[in-house]
C-alpha cells in the first residue's frame, strides 16, 4: 500500500514571475455552423454569432472595447419596403454575448448616404479617449457599394483591429470577390492586412461526405478579413500585452 | 454521400505523407514542399474533367497532379524547368503506370514558353484542365516574380483549353517578412484576367483533418495556423460571357456550342 506521504507527487512550480499574455494564434478556417445551437427568435444567424464570439475572443482581451458596426441595407432608398433579411442582419444582437465575454461593447448602424441618420451617427468623440480595440462589421458585396468600413478606422486604438465579414457573389457567370477592394481601401488608410479566415456556415459533417461534382460548388463559407494599424505582430503583442 | 459539392473541400483527412503513400509517389516527393497535395488534385480533377481528358500542369514540380490525373483515367502532361523535379515526376509517372494506370503521362524539362511554340500545336483546344500551384519559394520571398511568371504561363495555356475547360490555381496563404498577409488571391486573379480568364469559383481546400465537430490542424508553428489552400477556378472570359448571355436571353443554342464556335473561329484567325 502506498502511503499518503509517498503518493504525494511534487508538482512543478506554477508560474515564475509575470508572463506577457500571448496574442492568440488563430488558424485559417473556423467551423462556425453548429447544429447544437438553437436558432432563437432573433434575426442573427447562429453561425454569425459564433463567428463574432471567435473574433472577439481571438483579437481582444477582457476589458477591451468592441464596436459592432452594422450597415443597414434595408435603409437604403433602393431597398425601402423590402422585408427580406440579409445574411448579416441582427449583428447588434451579438452585443449581449460580447458583454458576457467581459468586453465593453457599443453598437452602431451605418446607413447609406442620403438617408437620415436617426441616432445622429457615431462621431469620434463617442469612441472615448482610447478608441476601440476591435471594430467588427459584416457586409455583402451589394452593401459594400455604399458602405465604407474603413471610414471607421480613426476610431481604432493604436493597436486596434478592424475585422470585416464578407462573401463573394456570382454575377454574370463570374465570381466577384470583394477582398481586393477591401485590402486596397485598408492600405489607403494605413491598415495592414493581418489575417484571412474562412468561416464555415454549415456543420463540418456537411462538407465531409460530398462527392466532387461538375456543377458549381455550393458556397458554404464567408471570409473574415482582419486589418490592424500596427506595423508588425511583435508590436501588436507588445501593445496588446501592455494594456491587458 | 451528398451530391452537391461545397466550396470547402475535405482534403485534409489524411496526412501529407499518407496521401503521397496512397498515391503511389516515390520517395523524395515529400521534399517538394509547394506541391499540390494529392487529395486536392484528385478533387479538382474529379470536379472539372471527364475520363480521357488531358490535364496540364505547366509547373509540375514532383508531379503529384500528373499521378492523380493518371490514377483518375485522365491523360497528363507536366512541364518543369528543374532537372531534379523532372527526374522525380518521371519516376512518379512510371510508378503509377506500373501500378496499372493506362493513360498517357509525360513530363518535359522545358519552360512554359514552349506551350506557345509549334511544338505544342497539337495541344491547342485539347486541354480539359490546367491545374497548377503558385510556387512562391521556400520563404515566400518571390511572390511578385512568381505571380509574374504565372501570368505569362497562363497566357501560354489559354489557347490550349478546350471549350468548357478550366484553369485551377492552388495557392497556400503566405506572409511577408513584416508579418502582413499577402493578398495572393487578388494577385492571381489579376494575372489570370490579363490572360483572358475569368474567375468563376473560389474554394477552400482543407489541409486540416475534420474529426467530428472539430478540426485538427497538422504541423507546427506558422504552418499550424494555415489550415487550408486557396483554390481559384477560372474559365475562358468569352465563354463565361456567352454563358451568362445565354442564361439571361432565350437559349436558342447551348452556350457550349456558342463557345465552341467562337473558340474555333478565334483560333482559325
Amino acid at each position: 500500500m502506498i502511503s499518503a506521504r509517498n503518493s504525494q507527487v511534487r508538482k512543478p512550480p506554477l508560474r515564475r514571475g509575470w508572463r506577457r499574455p500571448r496574442l492568440a494564434q488563430p488558424n485559417t478556417v473556423w467551423p462556425c455552423g453548429q447544429d447544437d445551437l438553437c436558432e432563437g427568435t432573433g434575426s442573427l444567424a447562429s453561425w454569425l454569432l459564433t463567428a463574432v464570439v471567435k473574433t472577439v475572443t481571438t483579437y481582444t482581451q477582457p476589458g477591451q472595447r468592441v464596436l459592432l458596426l452594422h450597415p443597414a441595407p434595408y435603409l437604403t432608398p433602393s431597398a425601402r419596403g423590402q422585408s427580406q433579411l440579409g445574411p448579416y442582419d441582427g449583428l447588434h444582437e451579438a452585443g449581449w454575448t460580447v458583454v458576457r465575454l467581459g468586453r465593453g461593447v457599443q453598437t452602431h448602424t451605418a446607413v447609406a448616404p442620403g438617408v437620415e441618420q436617426r441616432d445622429g451617427g457615431l462621431v469620434e468623440s463617442e469612441s472615448g479617449p482610447d478608441g476601440y480595440d476591435l471594430v467588427l462589421t459584416a457586409a455583402d458585396l451589394a452593401t459594400l457599394d455604399w458602405f465604407r468600413p474603413f471610414s471607421f478606422a480613426p476610431l481604432l486604438t493604436p493597436a486596434g483591429t478592424l475585422a470585416v465579414i464578407t462573401r463573394g457573389a456570382r454575377s454574370g457567370g463570374r465570381f466577384i470577390d470583394p477582398t481586393e477592394r477591401l485590402v486596397r481601401a485598408a492600405r489607403d488608410v494605413g491598415l495592414r492586412y493581418l489575417d484571412r479566415v474562412a468561416l464555415l456556415r454549415v456543420p463540418l459533417r456537411d462538407v465531409l461526405h460530398v462527392r466532387p461534382a461538375s456543377a458549381l460548388h455550393r458556397q458554404v463559407h464567408d471570409d473574415l478579413l482582419v486589418f490592424t494599424r500596427s506595423a508588425s505582430p511583435a508590436r501588436i503583442a507588445e501593445s496588446g500585452g501592455a494594456s491587458r | 454521400m451528398n451530391d452537391g459539392a461545397t466550396s470547402v473541400w475535405p482534403t485534409g483527412q489524411r496526412s501529407a505523407h499518407a496521401q503521397l503513400r496512397e498515391a503511389g509517389c516515390v520517395s523524395g516527393t515529400e521534399f517538394d514542399h509547394e506541391r499540390i497535395p494529392p487529395a486536392i488534385a484528385a478533387h479538382a480533377i474529379a470536379a472539372w474533367t471527364r475520363t480521357g481528358d488531358l490535364v496540364l500542369d505547366p509547373d509540375c514540380g514532383s508531379g503529384t497532379v500528373l499521378t492523380e490525373s493518371l490514377r483518375a483515367g485522365r491523360h497528363a502532361l507536366g512541364l518543369t524547368v528543374r532537372k531534379p523535379w523532372w527526374t522525380l515526376a518521371r519516376a512518379n509517372i512510371t510508378a503509377v503506370k506500373t501500378a496499372g494506370a493506362w493513360c498517357d503521362g509525360s513530363v518535359l524539362e522545358v519552360r512554359p514558353r514552349m506551350l506557345a511554340t509549334v511544338r505544342a500545336a497539337g495541344l491547342v483546344g485539347r486541354v480539359g484542365l490546367v491545374l497548377t500551384a503558385l510556387r512562391t519559394g521556400p520563404e515566400h520571398d518571390r511572390v511578385e516574380s512568381a505571380v509574374g511568371e504565372l501570368a505569362k504561363t497562363l497566357q501560354y495555356c489559354e489557347p490550349l483549353l478546350r471549350p468548357g475547360g478550366h484553369v485551377v490555381i492552388v495557392a497556400r496563404p503566405c506572409r511577408r517578412s513584416d508579418g502582413s498577409l499577402v493578398d495572393l488571391a487578388s494577385l492571381v486573379v489579376t494575372a489570370a484576367t490579363t490572360a483572358g480568364l475569368a474567375l468563376v469559383e473560389r474554394c477552400v481546400a482543407l489541409s486540416a483533418e475534420v474529426r467530428g465537430s472539430r478540426m485538427v490542424v497538422r504541423g507546427s508553428g506558422e504552418q499550424r495556423r494555415v489550415a487550408h489552400h486557396e483554390v481559384l477556378v477560372f474559365q475562358l472570359s468569352h465563354e463565361v460571357e456567352l454563358a451568362a448571355e445565354a442564361a439571361t436571353s432565350a437559349p436558342v443554342r447551348t452556350s457550349f456550342a456558342h463557345a465552341a464556335e467562337r473558340s474555333c473561329g478565334r483560333r482559325a484567325a
